[in-house]
């Protein structure tokens, strides 16, 4: 199930806002856990075995830790862990891809039928890894409950697109939380603002996106290439970033706090600061659980540029089983290497040249990201620079633009603070009203809008008789 | 955020997802959307294989989405709101770039496009839809396959074939749609068509008529608000085909009816539903859009048999002037109600044909108009649309009886519909 359709909003969430809050609160982290399992069937019912199979395994693995005494077992038990759940994430993910590069490295014919991803592994084995990895540590207790900790992998707001949420940030919460009134609209505002991201942004955006991925790069002139790329890089933000938002909207009405996923990336001055507030979850889950252990930047130049390779190679393969994630993940490890190497220095110095070129840099790495391949990629990014003579503008082009300027000018506004800032302007105690009531209106007038859009969504007529 | 506002939020925000979702339970399910002319989705059943495959929960998606409260509302709704000024897609073309003269033989300059649910909305008027600008290569490969192979085994039946394109709309006004929407796919998919059809069979194309005339002389053949063209362009298309037939085939010689043979009158009064307007909640108002010619032979056509079977199979104890023609003071219209509409046959016999020919027509909606000029030329011609059987096979129909006449006529934007479909058994 998503979270931006008419099942969800309608259906699901009120059902289980009615449950949870009508029951005592001991019984309020079994409704969330049912009501997970059913939020995951709903998309994927084959796989919610695998993930109950997943959550009793790491349970076990969990208590086993804690039971460990001397250092060495416990190192032995997280090890066995950690490569029993990356060697599920892995055949699930990764099986395919693998034998497909075996085969043109090796030039051989083994044969594999092709696995279907389950939604959400990568997060929810990413989630047990962070858990166990805090008992490991000694931050956190294993837990003893099962539920909770059942609860903790599978809660559905976050459970098939993030945020990653670590175990040491939520362990409290699922003994203890306090409600208020104020937590739960906080937490309206952040879902209609979400849920605002995503049908009203992406979603046109990334029928721009699919209109110009979907040309033959031949016929791809400079001025459609970089609608198309500019299209992308605002749709997968605000996809993105909406379905965080929205998770965190969702956690905060049952009583969760969640921590910031998204911090306007695209008004970064480095790609070092990109990434500090682009899927902060994953980039912290990484620093702290791979790059930190490795070494970290407290070691030999060369070490350091070496984990950062590492790091951001498999940054890359988390988001997809393909080389072009491979080397999108691999081109930032680059990037930062030369920002560490002195290049972020050197940019600082070209304000305001710096915002443009890190815009023109991440935009070539979403080049990458969405492209289906190599040779598409780089023939796209050719006809961003015109170098395959298919002219600087077209129809296609015109078109595109007269169609969704106004999606594009909404979608650079929003991505910008300005509309962050313009909720933390204080006005005088005497104005405080007008200002909630008109912060009412918007975002009521933005949930309508959303209703509007998600039902005309579903009005498909059927032109086929017509003939 | 202060606790009164606060719970003025809850309160909101619960009342409008709680509202929908009660009053979508204690509401009726609808079987039936008339704008979308389409069944909604039935309630589905929860059996355990539907529930481990994931189809009950794509059902129940579905079903959710068409059962919603206030669904055809909100539909209507959202698509005024589409259709509000800053949503035309000329604003920048008008205020940047002022449109170039054009002579009155280059038909109605576009001013104003608002797209509407993948239909175009232009000058507040005329309604076309989202032009496509692919081919689709494989499709067409398909239908040409299966068009050649049907004209193939009526000729070893002894039939002579003749495929009829018609010129499609979309196609015909594409001057119509704002420059950069403008595309030469149609062309491109009708000559890639045309280019897949074996040289046994014979093509009648009444789309080179349209191509003589200028953009503002064939806006004058086409509906404003419908998928189908108006009587005037179908005429056109009935002289081409009868003319065209007459001189190719060895079996048939005759003239077609003129205009002096009929009165042209026009509608005047009550609404238009065209198709593309329904589907955007008239957009247009129907009591102005398509003030369309209305043709009225002077000599009626005199049948010893007619015989209609509707799309669901019944056989309604017709009169043809109950089926077909303009009937003065109703209150509205549409292609069908005026052209006999879709059905998924038609017998006409007609015994003061200059001919004992007996014809098989196969045919899209474009044809609806036309078929009761073509009895005229006929002893009996049998009218059979296959998109409405759920088992076809024209094999059947040619090897159980001898027709001497296979028209086939489809529009030229109809490329690979269902209508290609020659041998359907049930469920495909």
């Amino acid at each position: 199930m998503v979270f931006s359709s008419v099942s969800f909003i309608f259906f699901f969430l009120p059902l289980v806002l009615a449950l949870y809050f009508a029951v005592p609160f001991k019984l309020k982290n079994t409704i969330l856990l049912l009501f997970s399992l059913v939020f995951y069937a709903w998309g994927e019912p084959r796989y919610v075995l695998l993930m109950i199979v997943s959550i009793l395994l790491n349970y076990g693995y969990g208590i086993w830790l804690d039971r460990s005494q001397r250092d060495k077992n416990k190192a032995f038990v997280l090890s066995f862990a950690i490569v029993m759940n990356i060697g599920l994430l892995g055949f699930f993910k990764y099986a395919n891809f693998t034998v497909d590069f075996v085969n043109s490295a090796l030039k051989t014919n083994l044969e594999l039928q092709p696995i279907p991803l389950p939604i959400g592994i990568s997060f929810y084995t990413f989630h047990a890894l962070s858990y166990l990895i805090d008992v490991y540590r000694k931050k956190e207790e294993a837990q003893r409950n099962l539920f909770k900790l059942s609860l903790y992998i599978t809660f559905f707001p976050q459970l098939v697109a993030g945020p990653i949420i670590r175990y040491d940030a939520v362990a409290q919460q699922l003994d203890r939380r306090a409600f208020s009134s104020e937590q739960f609209a906080e937490g309206i505002q952040r879902f209609i603002l979400g849920l605002s991201k995503k049908i009203l942004l992406a979603n046109p955006l990334g029928l721009v996106a699919d209109n110009v991925f979907l040309t033959s790069a031949d016929d791809l002139s400079a001025g459609s290439a970089w609608i198309g790329i500019i299209a992308y890089t605002l749709q997968i933000y605000f996809d993105f970033s909406g379905y965080s938002d929205m998770a965190i909207g969702l956690g905060k009405m049952f009583g969760f706090e969640f921590a910031e996923n998204f911090k306007y990336p695209y008004i970064s001055k480095s790609i070092s600061e990109f990434w500090r507030r682009w899927h902060i979850s994953l980039g912290s889950w990484f620093r702290d659980y791979v790059y930190i252990p490795l070494g970290g930047s407290r070691v030999a130049r060369w070490e350091m540029y070496r984990n950062l390779f590492i790091v951001w190679t498999l940054t890359g393969l988390w988001h997809g089983a393909s080389w072009t994630f491979a080397a999108w993940g691999l081109y930032f490890g680059v990037l930062i290497a030369l920002e560490k190497a002195g290049l972020e220095k050197l940019l600082s110095k070209l304000f305001p040249l710096n915002h443009a070129v890190v815009l023109v840099l991440v935009m070539m790495g979403w080049v990458f990201f969405r492209a289906d391949d190599f040779g598409y990629a780089t023939a796209f990014m050719a006809s961003m620079f015109n170098w395959r003579g298919n002219g600087l503008f077209d129809a296609q082009a015109l078109s595109l633009l007269y169609m969704n300027w106004h999606y594009l000018i909404l979608a650079v506004i929003a991505a910008t603070p300005l509309f962050s800032k313009l909720r933390e302007l204080r006005s005088s105690p005497r104005l405080g009203g007008i200002q909630a009531a008109a912060s009412f209106v918007f975002y009521f007038t933005l949930f309508a809008e959303v209703i509007l859009h998600l039902i005309n969504s579903s009005y498909n007529p059927f032109l086929y008789f017509r003939f | 955020m202060n606790k009164s506002t606060s719970v003025l939020y809850i309160a909101a925000f619960l009342t409008i997802i709680g509202g929908f979702s009660l009053a979508s339970l204690l509401m009726p399910d609808r079987n039936f959307s008339a704008s979308e002319n389409r069944a909604l989705a039935a309630r589905p059943d929860s059996r355990i294989d539907s529930i481990t495959s994931g189809t009950f929960f794509k059902e129940m998606n579905q079903y959710l989405n068409d059962q919603i409260a206030l669904r055809d509302q909100l539909v209507a709704l959202y698509q005024k709101q589409q259709g509000s000024k800053i949503f035309d897609v000329m604003l920048f073309e008008n205020l940047f770039r002022a449109n170039s003269p054009q002579k009155p033989e280059d038909g109605t300059p576009v001013e104003d496009a608002r797209i509407l649910s993948k239909l175009v909305l232009i000058n507040q008027k005329w309604i076309l839809p989202l032009p496509g600008k692919a081919v689709y290569m494989q499709n067409i490969d398909a239908a040409a396959h299966k068009l050649n192979e049907a004209v193939k085994f009526a000729a070893d039946q002894g039939t002579e074939s003749y495929f009829i394109f018609n010129p499609s709309r979309t196609k015909a006004l594409m001057h119509l749609y704002p420059p950069f929407l403008r595309t030469d796919s149609y062309d491109r998919s009708k000559e890639y068509f045309l280019s897949k059809l074996e040289k046994y069979v014979n093509v009648v194309d009444t789309g080179k008529r349209f191509d003589s005339f200028t953009n503002a002389e064939r806006e004058q053949l086409y509906l404003e608000t419908d998928h189908h063209w108006n009587i005037a362009g179908a005429f056109i298309a009935y002289q081409e085909m009868i003319a065209q037939l007459s001189e190719r085939s060895p079996l048939f010689e005759d003239v077609p009816m003129s205009l002096n043979e009929i009165d042209v009158g026009q509608l005047t009064d009550g609404r238009f539903e065209g198709s593309y307007n329904s589907q955007i909640n008239d957009a247009v108002n129907p009591d102005q859009a398509d003030r369309t010619t209305i043709y009225e032979p002077r000599t009626p056509l005199e049948l010893t048999r007619f015989e209609v079977v509707n799309k669901d199979g019944t056989h309604p104890p017709l009169d043809f002037n109950e089926f077909y023609g303009f009937k003065r003071g109703q209150s509205a219209y549409t292609y069908g109600s005026i052209y006999g509409g879709d059905r998924q046959k038609i017998v006409y016999e007609n015994a003061r044909a200059n001919n004992e020919l007996n014809v098989l027509l196969l045919k899209d909606s474009y044809m609806n108009p036309l078929t009761p000029y073509l009895a005229r030329h006929f002893r009996k011609l049998t009218v059979l649309d296959n998109r409405y059987y759920s088992e076809f096979s024209l094999r059947n129909v040619l090897a159980n009886e001898h027709y001497d006449l296979l028209l086939v006529a489809f529009h030229d934007d109809n490329l690979f519909s269902g209508n290609y479909e020659f041998e359907k058994k049930n469920g495909q």
